[in-house]
């Protein structure tokens, strides 16, 4: 079977438009967007850039937009879009180094705001701090996220709106909001309650949609509105 | 404030619809209520004003419209409370589910109510003579 890849296509250095450029690749089943990227790359275009590391769907780097939709190249069979023309496109919503590749700059910027990292005021002990499966279970969603950017990339809210912490880096804070053994829940709520923080959440729930690893952040995104406001009464 | 509609960057989901719709029935509803406001301002101007609005409001352009204020009120309310529901964190992961209900509960109360509204008696007009049975 053949699949015909439209790979959208940006080089700063020669282009002064993005333009669409198809590439005919061979499909069997079980052939991802990924394979067929790399086919491309192997075989037709060594120019064509793109970015990829496991193929596994844990890395998070192979996030496009694949027929208009947010997704991870390698966990995307060929086969299950049921059409022969594949569009690839550039993340929404991020500047385009080239080709496929975007600036992760910013994204990352708005995860570092939330504080992504466990805090403890208290002094440690010298045992490790326990969690119980029931504390775990609260959280055991929001920990697989593995930062591809593709919730980012599929909420409109984010795109037109640069200062949106966005459903990736809001996750993030609720994830450590409801971790137990963090301490840091005040100045996290304080961070998100923000102009820039929950309360811009439209509930269009494309991230939902879009994520690979079935998460929920519109949910997060909600639990996080209702905890700042719970505490406000 | 830029509207953020996704016409072609993205593929449309339910969730989409359900927000753009939101947003054209607000938008709808607050040109209906400034409407309202200039109708009422110059029904109480005197007599002869008032039957002259009451005529223009008779016309069947504002009486079919009057189904379209309907619709509008209906889903921007059912759709309201599917916000807000979701806000309350219930049923957030059946949004999709509780769109569909909304869309389904607003065909029915828009039937229900058109055929209420509906003005009938153009019917009668000529111009749909042989039409009718």
């Amino acid at each position: 079977m053949k699949a015909i890849l439209r790979v959208k296509r940006f080089d700063p250095e020669k282009d002064r438009k993005a333009y669409s450029q198809d590439y005919e690749i061979g499909v069997q089943e079980g052939t991802t967007i990924l394979d067929g990227l790399l086919q491309v790359r192997g075989e037709q275009d060594g120019t064509l850039a793109f970015r990829r590391s496991c193929r596994s769907a844990i890395c998070g780097s192979c996030a496009m937009m694949i027929n208009k939709v947010a997704g991870l190249a390698c966990y995307t069979q060929i086969q299950e879009l049921r059409s022969q023309l594949i569009t690839l496109e550039p993340l929404q919503g991020y500047s385009v180094i080239r080709d496929l590749v975007v600036d992760m700059e910013p994204f990352f910027a708005k995860l570092k705001a939330v504080m992504p990292y466990m805090v403890h005021k208290t002094p440690p002990s010298d045992r490790e701090v326990p969690q119980s499966q029931e504390e775990h279970r609260l959280l055991a969603e929001a920990v697989t996220c593995i930062l591809c950017g593709s919730c980012s990339a599929s909420c409109p809210r984010y795109w037109h709106d640069e200062n949106y912490l966005g459903p990736a880096a809001l996750l993030k804070a609720y994830r450590f909001v409801l971790d137990s053994r963090d301490e840091a829940e005040e100045e996290r709520l304080a961070i998100v309650n923000d102009p820039s923080g929950v309360f811009r959440c439209r509930k269009i729930f494309n991230c939902v949609e879009a994520c690979p690893k079935k998460i929920n952040p519109t949910e997060a995104i909600t639990a996080l509105s209702r905890k700042i406001l719970t505490k406000k009464l | 404030m830029r509207l953020e509609i996704p016409f072609t960057k993205y593929a449309w989901h339910s969730g989409t619809i359900a927000w753009l719709l939101h947003r054209v029935t607000g938008g709808a509803l607050i040109f209906y209520l400034t409407l309202h406001v200039w109708v009422t301002h110059h029904l109480g101007k005197s007599p002869e004003e008032f039957d002259q609005m009451m005529k223009l409001l008779m016309h069947p352009a504002f009486r079919i419209g009057e189904i379209g204020l309907l619709a509008a009120i209906v889903y921007h309310s059912l759709n309201g409370m599917r916000v807000l529901l979701v806000d309350l964190g219930i049923g957030v992961r059946h949004q999709e589910k509780m769109f569909w209900w909304v869309i389904a509960l607003s065909f029915v109360l828009c039937v229900l109510g058109g055929l209420e509204l509906f003005p009938w008696y153009l019917l009668q007009n000529p111009i749909f003579k042989g039409l009718l049975p």
